[in-house]
């Protein structure tokens, strides 16, 4: 056991460029994170933000192309460069992941007892043909899948999409990973299954006391499960946050506009139209010089904000901003 | 005074065939007895989760699925009614757009041929139909010079912008719109929203708006149906069914939508549904929701839900326990 500040998960200055045959694409620019033991990051960002190249390179899961540099310590390891025999008995036993789409994800051949089985052989060859049996049984009890001794010899295509979500989960917790990495666990669902498995994935956390890191493009769903929230935009992070500080104390222009632009259940103000952020999040291989945001940016300052890369700059306890108008607190981020 | 959109107990079967002669060996009911209507001007939003047959309901709507029974009225005029000479009319009257952008245009197609097409097929607009054609890029806020763009050279926001314009094309009353946001990031789909908002103001569009999202349900709508397995099982005036929902299947479903606001989200309390739905195949004979309602009783089982009115005339619900407000 490490010491309850110690972070579970550190990320420092990781960038990730994928070699291509029409030249290099840094698709991620420094991005540094921790999270503490127990704790809930959500990772925001909208399609080709990079939210979830951060997942897979945490993971070690990147295509040989990629280059990555930086720094990634789980419990104090050093994971890049790491030999993949370290890796392999880190990944699916101590950082687990959970993929969008179950379907795929699981194999259509196999029960899913079966499945959840061989999760746990894989790292202990210790428990017996029954007691494997059992635990699949006690984990689909556990993520809410009913009659689960007789749904413990299914196979996939006899769950409903919320099932199978929820199987994968079991399989991915097996082992009581002290950190799961959850790449847009919901988003293929309805938002009443949605509300199912974020329920699920809580009650492990509560039970194991997991880290969890959760990639999504949904604000509402990190309003309702994290403690602390990264908002990525063109591969870099722009803001980052305790969650009530991050939807009541925005500080980077591009937040307060996805905010701003999400219309809400609770309330309804017909007088004002929805903020519509102009433009488009550029592609990694047409970055604009100076801030990504900045062509997009409603209070971008000439001369500044398109000439240099912002720096992360602290504005709060433990908020930091990556804007050049971004007041300082001072102290180092 | 007649409705310029009524739908009146319409049935959409979709017929299930097995075995090596794929005989028919039973139907499924994707729609089953909904009835509502548009007024000019107006939003209905249509919501429901997977599988509800709001998509089903809205091609019938425009006739590209034709109804087992019921009716699709159009200013009072019965579409099944209709010889193929006033279908063919009828149809400018009310358009499609389709929720994925990229798939439902022709990739080797230009913006200027896709868009223009209607005008030619109906005979609009005879000799200015570039001019026309520009226009509608105009109109929806597309720069002149996509013209001779293909769809894979525009991004998602600008090809639904793009889809549209085309049904924009005909001059329509009514525009169903089948999930027109749901593929786009939420900075583009404001854009969208925004859009249809002003083009409604404009031109006086009703739109039958389909959607499984309720917040945007929420922003674009006036009216608000609420589907459960291929029924209404309540609709009111938005802001009313988001204030007072009386479908126990309704307050479960809009507990379960997360808010974008940390504060709120701790003290909202979720309504999780057990179970799973029954199988479109078999439907109870009582409510279709009763076996994973926390509320339901014996008659709950075996009696069918009607749909009445509340306190509030507009505000209907079809169950046998509603909430009281």
């Amino acid at each position: 056991m490490t010491e309850p500040k110690d972070p579970v998960l550190e990320v420092d200055q990781l960038s990730v460029t994928f070699r291509a045959r029409h030249g290099d694409v840094e698709v991620l620019r420094d991005v540094s994170l921790s999270i503490g033991p127990g704790e809930t990051l959500g990772v925001v960002g909208e399609s080709g933000s990079g939210k979830s190249v951060t997942g897979a390179a945490i993971m070690g899961l990147l295509p040989s192309n990629a280059d990555v540099t930086g720094s990634v310590r789980f419990l104090g390891q050093e994971l890049l460069g790491a030999p993949e025999s370290v890796m392999r008995d880190l990944r699916g036993r101590r950082i687990a992941v959970v993929a969008q789409d179950a379907l795929t994800a699981l194999n259509p051949v196999h029960t899913v007892g079966s499945q959840i089985a061989e999760a746990i052989k894989v790292h202990d060859s210790g428990p017996t043909r029954a007691q494997l049996r059992a635990r699949a049984i006690d984990l689909l009890d556990l993520v809410g899948i009913p009659q689960p001794s007789a749904r413990v010899d299914s196979y996939p295509h006899e769950f409903s999409g919320g099932m199978r979500q929820r199987a994968l989960i079991a399989m991915t917790v097996a082992n009581e990973p002290d950190l799961i990495i959850a790449d847009e666990p919901t988003t293929a669902l309805d938002v009443t299954v949605q509300a199912q498995v974020l329920d699920v994935l809580a009650r492990i956390q509560e039970r194991t006391s997991s880290s969890l890191m959760l990639i999504t493009h949904d604000l509402g769903v990190v309003a309702g499960v994290a403690d602390r929230v990264l908002v990525m935009y063109s591969g870099s992070p722009v803001e980052s946050s305790d969650v009530d500080s991050l939807f009541h104390a925005t500080a980077h222009p591009y937040t307060r506009g996805l905010l701003a632009s999400m219309p809400r259940i609770d309330s309804r103000d017909r007088s004002v139209p929805l903020y519509r952020i102009p433009g488009l999040q550029p592609s990694p291989a047409q970055r604009p010089p100076g801030c990504p945001f900045h062509p997009r940016c409603d209070v971008a300052v000439v001369g500044t904000c398109d000439v240099d890369l912002p720096l992360p700059t602290l504005v709060g306890p433990g908020h930091i901003s990556a804007c050049h108008l971004a007041e300082s607190t001072g102290g180092r981020p | 005074m007649t409705p310029l959109l009524e739908v009146r107990d319409l049935v959409k079967e979709y017929p299930v065939r097995s075995g090596v002669l794929r005989r028919v060996t039973g139907s499924v009911k994707a729609v089953n007895g909904v009835s509502f209507t548009l007024e000019p001007g107006q939003t209905l939003g249509l919501v429901g989760e997977t599988g509800c047959g709001k998509s089903s309901v809205g091609r019938c709507l425009v006739n590209l699925a034709e109804p087992t029974s019921g009716d699709v009225l159009l200013g009072g005029q019965c579409l099944s009614d209709m010889s193929p000479r006033e279908l063919r009319a009828a149809r400018r009257r009310i358009q499609l757009v389709f929720q994925d952008p990229y798939a439902s245009l022709d990739p080797r197609q230009s913006v200027e041929t896709i868009v223009s097409e209607p005008l030619f097929l109906h005979g609009l607009a005879k000799g200015n139909e570039a001019g026309r054609t520009a226009e509608l890029l105009d109109l929806v806020g597309l720069n002149r010079s996509s013209l001779r763009q293909y769809p894979h050279e525009l991004s998602g926001g600008q090809r639904q912008r793009v889809g549209i314009a085309r049904a924009l094309a005909l001059e329509p009353e009514v525009i169903v719109l089948d999930e027109p946001v749901s593929a786009l990031d939420v900075s583009v789909q404001a854009g969208i929203l925004n859009l249809l908002e002003e083009l409604q103001n404009e031109l006086g569009l009703a739109y039958v708006f389909i959607a499984h999202d309720l917040s945007v349900v929420r922003h674009v709508s006036h009216q608000v149906a609420v589907m459960y397995l291929g029924r209404i099982v309540e609709c009111a005036e938005s802001d009313e069914l988001y204030a007072n929902p009386r479908h126990p299947y309704t307050k479960a479903l809009l507990s379960a939508v997360p808010v974008p606001d940390p504060r709120v989200e701790r003290h909202r309390h979720r309504i999780l549904l057990e179970g799973d739905l029954p199988s479109p195949l078999a439907l109870p004979s009582g409510c279709a929701f009763a076996s994973r309602c926390w509320k339901a009783s014996d008659e709950c089982a075996s009696i069918p839900t009607l749909t009445s009115p509340t306190s509030d005339s507009l505000h209907t619900v079809a169950c046998h326990h509603p909430e009281i407000t």
